[in-house]
């Protein structure tokens, strides 16, 4: 492989990883962020409310034996 | 259990069933690796016979560790948290069902084919052309279960630790394939399609992606899953999750020709793989901090919590490995630690640290959840097992150390006349107390698998089908 193709090979990846990752994170502000990272707590009330404590915001989760009842 | 409550309830079932193979496979494949352990310790342990060779045990034991023990524990983890974030069930009973016997008879395959010395010779990747088409067929049914819940998803955003899961299952498929294409001359005996130097890059592309994705991402989803929900506190920061990821997919895939420096690969490709291993450090190390401050101000809780002290540990192990292996790779230090016993403590530290110890931590905290308990049988016990494993990992890897630089420099001295100092037997004659020392240590980390063995069996004798039924609905 000559320096030309090497170089370009290298920078493609550079590129590759810039443009996903932006774009992957375009519409991402702190709001939507925050919201992101409490869905493990979603389907987990009683952790839900323990997370709530430690963070000191809201964590909407539903309560699974709602469904129970069914 | 009603069909009503079936059709809503979580698929726990295979979960459960995976839990229970990991634990069965880690015990077999790593009882393995004591007796081949053994072997260097006490030569006259391989018996004899062809099947008990070192030569034929060692695949057996990093096959059924890596795809026994590791394949179960993400199949476990990755349905487990692909179902609780997207809040529906798995897609489609029956795949998922045949996902878990197909993955098991690809594992018996491999019990079975690699004594018999039926292999590909290549590293990881020893089962032979049937059990190779068996396996990719197994794992695009993986495919279809993970991506087919994925587009069931009550919410809008996939979170992140299933891009990770995601991307293991892509590129674990086309590493696979690739790597396997050969012509078959019969059942159990195939020659590759690729000769000499490029069979070695595509062999090598697959084996550090073997582990850069088969024990790796998979097992940053589980981190991104685990730790967050054992911690009770959200991950430190999303947006280094989403850069965390993307520069890990980016990178790792380039880092393969490290394992063949200063062999006939052309240069170009060796610096290339060592720039790109260098590189490879920050989304790394990025990761790991990420799961390291997700504990901030949540640090007590290690005082009490053996399952967190797992996960945070597997954490430092990550960091210390993914700091060791670019090292590992510049030319120059490859040149004292290739061929040595260093490359086996790297590997352990990463399998032993890392991966092994992340796994224990989800799966203790996955078994009382998914077999309806409050909590494991014994936490006592669980926090024995963590000091049976930090001590048998520690043993281990350092035993390796010392071992891989003495042989890398004993076998490079010379005498002024430019003839050899060392012979090779005396190397390992030097080599025989760090044998020793790796065999405790793995005594040691197979007695806390037993370990898990027990609690595992006495939680899951008296399990709750109420609970674990109430712990499977669905919000």
């Amino acid at each position: 492989m000559n320096g030309w193709a090497y170089g370009l090979y290298c920078v493609t990846g550079l590129v590759f990883f810039y443009l996903i990752t932006s774009a992957c994170l375009r519409r991402h502000s702190d709001q939507v962020d925050d919201q992101a990272s409490l869905i493990p707590f979603a389907d987990d009330p009683v952790v839900a409310r323990r997370v709530e404590q430690a963070i000191g915001r809201p964590v909407p989760a539903e309560a699974p034996e709602a469904l129970l009842k069914a | 259990m009603s069909t009503h409550q079936q059709a809503q309830a979580y698929n726990y079932k295979v979960v459960r069933q995976f839990v229970v193979m990991t634990v069965v496979w880690g015990i077999v494949g790593m009882a393995m690796g004591v007796w081949i352990a053994s072997q260097l310790v006490w030569p006259e342990l391989n018996l004899d016979l062809p099947w008990t060779t070192f030569g034929r045990l060692r695949p057996l034991h990093t096959s059924l560790v890596i795809f026994g023990f590791a394949g179960s524990a993400q199949f476990a983890a990755s349905y487990y948290a692909v179902q609780r974030t997207c809040q529906v069930r798995l897609y489609s009973d029956w795949l998922t069902a045949f996902t878990f016997w197909g993955w098991q008879a690809t594992i018996v395959i491999m019990l079975l084919s690699l004594p018999l010395g039926l292999t590909t010779t290549k590293e990881y990747a020893e089962i032979e052309f049937t059990g190779a088409v068996w396996m990719a067929i197994v794992w695009v049914a993986y495919g279809v279960v993970f991506f087919g819940t994925l587009l069931r998803r009550k919410g809008t955003h996939i979170y992140v630790g299933n891009w990770f899961f995601g991307a293991f299952i892509v590129v674990i498929a086309m590493l696979h394939v690739v790597n396997h294409l050969s012509i078959p001359v019969s059942w159990f005996k195939s020659y590759p399609v690729y000769a000499g130097a490029t069979d070695a890059m595509v062999q090598w592309w697959y084996g550090h992606n073997a582990v850069g994705f088969f024990l790796t991402t998979g097992f940053l989803g589980m981190m991104y899953y685990f730790v967050p929900k054992q911690v009770g506190k959200p991950v430190y920061s999303y947006r280094l999750s989403i850069v965390h990821f993307w520069a890990l997919i980016t990178l790792y895939i380039w880092a393969g020709p490290h394992h063949l420096h200063y062999t006939a690969l052309p240069d170009w490709a060796q610096s290339l793989g060592m720039a790109m291993s260098i590189i490879l450090l920050a989304p790394s190390w990025g990761g790991m901090i990420n799961g390291m401050m997700t504990l901030s101000g949540a640090w007590h809780k290690l005082r009490s919590d053996p399952i967190l002290r797992f996960l945070v540990l597997s954490l430092a192990f990550y960091g210390m490995s993914t700091f060791e292996g670019p090292m590992m790779a510049i030319k120059t230090v490859n040149a004292l630690s290739h061929y040595t016993d260093w490359t086996i403590g790297h590997v352990h530290a990463g399998a032993l640290g890392w991966v092994a110890m992340i796994t224990f931590g989800a799966l203790y905290h996955m078994i009382p959840k998914v077999f309806g308990r409050e909590k494991m049988y014994s936490i006592g016990l669980i926090n024995l097992h963590f000091w049976l494993a930090t001590i048998g990992t520690v043993l281990y890897i350092a035993s390796m150390w010392v071992n891989g630089i003495t042989q890398g420099l004993m076998w490079r001295a010379i005498n002024d006349d430019g003839t050899l100092t060392y012979s090779f037997v005396e190397a390992l004659m030097a080599s025989h107390p760090g044998f020793i020392v790796r065999f405790v240590g793995g005594v040691c980390f197979l007695s806390g698998m037993l370990l898990m063995a027990w609690n595992t069996w006495r939680t899951v004798r008296v399990a709750d089908p109420k609970l674990a039924l109430d712990n499977a609905q669905m919000a």
